[in-house]
């Protein structure tokens, strides 16, 4: 569903990705995980296309995002970290907008349906300039999920939701992947990670550094019983500030 | 790092991120300034040449240099009201910088000064010149250079002060819960009211031609000579700049220096006492009512059958535009605006028909620069609009070509209303005589169009998504390369129409010229012009917003 090859983006003379080459298949969760600066939400933008990778390719359900980028963007539903919207449209409208670009016909009933199951149907008619935070991240959820794309990239989904809504989260992906879609998510939450992940993909440094289920991690590393927490910092190193004895 | 440092120094950091696009920007400003210069030295050294008037044609200078600061004076004031809200207690930043233990009254200082650049800076970039011009002519002692200068800047200040106040004021009394929509909108309807105030003084006075001969010339400018505005601070600018040509201060620049520091004064205890209240206060906003889940309307589905994406986009640009108490107010200002172009041009007493050809003649650069106004404001930011939400239009399957036609589609009709009623109302107040009627209505609309074009597309090429507020936008370099072009664009027009302008002074009888050769030719130029004007910066700036990482 999701193919990243060779992939290399550079800002200026740093290199945030260098030559990062990873896929997701149908039907299953991947968790791309890392440090800061690790290139993981480089790598997201470069696929939902907010970002222009310097080399290598990428594509969505066999659409490669240069050549065919409106192909591939609907197949991709995409939740940021941050979600803002348009302040004096309402989370409807906002969404059948979303519907109208995708071009999605008759689509009031999924998005009552969408408004429903992330809880906002009852603020669903007013402006989302009134919305909290959590409210934003449930409303970016609905307009990721309009039109049902194959692949469902999410940026720390779990920032600002409350208990509901991550157990909802959860749900959704497993869901999705159950339903042979795919899920990439970003987290910090290794938890989250370690509990709806098929496989996980870490990268540091822009590089992919590992791949696999927990038990292949644990193989490559011959660490028979540690969970995500520990295969992480073995793999990624020690925290450089925590090492060089600076204050926090 | 004081306040002010550390907003210039991220000013200064984005302008040199772009060496390239400020050369031009630069260039660009510098032809424009130096182009007044030379129109205006030679003005002047025209009208003192010129035999029949020489003895009063200081006087003459001395007015119109007094009447250019009474009409900077109002369009300050005027852009001051439109804006003071929306950067006083609209900007995005205002959260972190009321949350920092500094004195509200520095905060405020500091937005007051944005006001001022946003309100002042154009109108003083092209004054500049002018006094450059004036003073250069008339062998000006040196003392009149920064006289005059610092007489221009507290001029200015005298309005974005009172901007300042009256916003202070307005957070203050209006309804808890909409302070910030009631007071924009007050501050508006103030702005409407202002242009009305000014329309009040009956600048026609100032155009009264009773003859074209040159005794009824020199007569004409004589009474314009006797036109006294002494109480207005415009008055006191001019008189302190004309003391300094001979190297005399004069005490007027003391009262207009007083008023300025002042009113500084005032606002700033205001400010202490005011500010940060009023802001908490404009943050309040009455709870949201519960409505009702419309069907979606059928000039909605209307719209997306027929035009995909585009339609979208103009949907969600119309709830937005009709919700945002700040767009759809500026249709109002438009509208008054536009009210008082007709009602003065019906006032204009007129003798005859070439002077009222000449009147229309001139309507023709006027309506085009006056349009490259509106577009400034209205469409320009048009892209820059989507803020933080634009990541939607690019995860989406938005075309980034679609999104700027449909901002281009959904400014153009008022554009278009506006220019063609403009023309119209030329055409038939002043009745021209046959080429003009057509060719001024004519170049109105194609103004719109082009302008529209001109100012949605480089605001598409130069978009600033995390401005802190929209007002912000019209003082960056690509605002200021849009004004410029869109000059050009009004002065290529002018040029253009110049010849069948002069034809139509000349035998203002004559008609059919529009299907001869030469109509045929120059129509077609325009038509070529416009579509040029008009499509080029929205492919560029559909391009440059497609490659771009925003």
């Amino acid at each position: 569903m999701l193919e990243i090859s060779n992939l290399t983006k550079r800002y200026g003379r740093h290199t945030a990705i260098d030559d990062l080459t990873l896929a997701a298949r149908p039907g299953e969760v991947l968790a791309l995980l890392g440090p800061n600066g690790a290139g993981k939400t480089t790598t997201i933008r470069c696929a939902v296309g907010l970002a222009t990778p310097n080399s290598g390719y990428i594509t969505v359900a066999g659409h490669d995002t240069r050549r065919n980028p409106l192909a591939a963007k609907r197949a991709i539903g995409f939740v940021p970290d941050r979600a803002w919207f348009y302040p004096k449209v309402s989370a409807r409208e906002l969404l059948r907008y979303i519907a109208g670009v995708r071009r999605v016909s008759e689509a009031d009933a999924e998005i009552s349906q969408l408004l429903e199951r992330f809880r906002i149907d009852r603020y669903a008619d007013n402006l989302t300039e009134s919305y909290s935070h959590g409210m934003r991240q449930r409303l970016a959820f609905c307009a990721a999920l309009v039109g049902k794309p194959g692949l469902l990239i999410t940026d720390e989904p779990m920032v600002g939701l409350d208990v509901h809504g991550h157990r909802e989260v959860k749900r959704l992906f497993r869901e999705l992947a159950g339903g042979g879609r795919t899920v990439v998510l970003t987290t910090h939450t290794l938890s989250v990670a370690e509990e709806v992940a098929d496989r996980i993909a870490l990268v540091n440094n822009g590089r992919l550094i590992a791949l696999g289920t927990m038990d292949e991690l644990r193989l490559q590393t011959r660490r028979d019983d540690a969970n995500l927490e520990d295969l992480f910092i073995h793999l990624t190193g020690p925290d450089d500030a925590a090492t060089s004895g600076e204050p926090p | 790092m004081t306040l002010a440092t550390l907003r210039l120094r991220g000013a200064v950091r984005s302008l040199a991120a772009r060496p390239r696009w400020l050369l031009t920007a630069t260039a660009l400003l510098a032809g424009a300034m130096y182009g007044g210069y030379r129109l205006v030295a030679t003005g002047v050294h025209w009208l003192l040449d010129y035999p029949l008037i020489g003895s009063i044609a200081p006087a003459v200078i001395q007015r119109s240099l007094e009447a250019l600061f009474l009409m900077l004076m109002a369009a300050v004031l005027f852009s001051v009201l439109i804006a003071s809200i929306g950067i006083l207690y609209g900007s995005d930043d205002l959260e972190l910088l009321l949350g920092q233990p500094v004195s509200s009254a520095r905060v405020f200082t500091m937005k007051t000064a944005e006001l001022f650049v946003n309100a002042a800076a154009l109108p003083l970039l092209f004054t500049l010149p002018v006094l450059v011009a004036v003073g250069h002519a008339m062998d000006a002692n040196v003392l009149f250079y920064p006289v005059s200068i610092a007489a221009t800047v507290s001029l200015f200040a005298l309005p974005v002060t009172f901007g300042a106040l009256l916003a202070l004021v307005l957070v203050r009394v209006s309804p808890a819960g909409r302070v910030r929509e009631v007071a924009t909108a007050a501050s508006i309807v103030a702005a409407a009211a202002a242009v009305f105030g000014f329309r009040l003084l009956r600048p026609e006075k100032l155009a009264t031609i009773n003859a074209l001969g040159p005794q009824e010339f020199e007569a004409t400018l004589a009474a314009f000579t006797r036109i006294e505005i002494g109480w207005l601070p415009p008055a006191w600018a001019t008189s302190s700049s004309w003391a300094a040509l001979t190297g005399e201060l004069h005490p007027s620049l003391v009262a207009l220096l007083l008023t300025g520091a002042a009113g500084l004064t005032l606002t700033g205890i205001l400010a202490h006492f005011a500010y940060a209240r009023g802001w908490v206060r404009s943050l309040d906003s009455a709870p949201a009512p519960r409505m009702v889940a419309p069907a979606q309307p059928l000039w909605e589905r209307a719209l997306l059958s027929w035009f995909g994406s585009i339609g979208a986009c103009l949907v969600k640009d119309g709830r937005s535009f009709s919700r945002d108490v700040q767009q759809w107010s500026q249709v109002l200002v438009l509208f008054a605006l536009a009210a008082v172009y007709f009602v003065s041009l019906a006032a204009i007493p007129l003798p005859n028909q070439q002077a009222r050809d000449v009147i229309g003649a001139v309507n023709i650069g006027f309506v085009g620069f006056m349009l490259a106004g509106v577009a400034l404001r209205m469409a320009y930011p048009s892209v820059s609009l989507e803020g933080r939400s634009y990541w939607l239009s690019r995860v989406n399957p938005v075309r980034q070509r679609d999104l700027v036609a449909a901002k281009f589609l959904f400014i153009l009709p008022v554009m278009l209303a506006l220019g063609l009623g403009l023309g119209l109302a030329a055409r038939f107040v002043l009745d021209l005589s046959p080429i003009l009627a057509v060719a001024v209505p004519l170049a109105a609309a194609s103004s719109a169009v082009a302008t529209t074009g001109l100012a949605v597309g480089v605001g598409a090429a130069h978009p600033k998504f995390d401005s802190t507020n929209p007002n912000e936008l019209v003082m960056t370099p690509g605002a200021i390369g849009f004004m410029t072009l869109a000059i050009g664009y009004a002065a290529a027009v002018a040029v253009l129409l110049i010849r069948p302008a002069w034809t139509a002074i000349r035998f203002p009888d004559v008609s059919g010229y529009w299907g001869s050769g030469e109509g045929l030719l120059i129509l077609a130029s325009l038509l070529l012009l416009t579509v040029v004007v008009t499509l080029l910066p929205l492919l560029h700036g559909a391009n440059r917003l497609h490659a771009g990482e925003h």
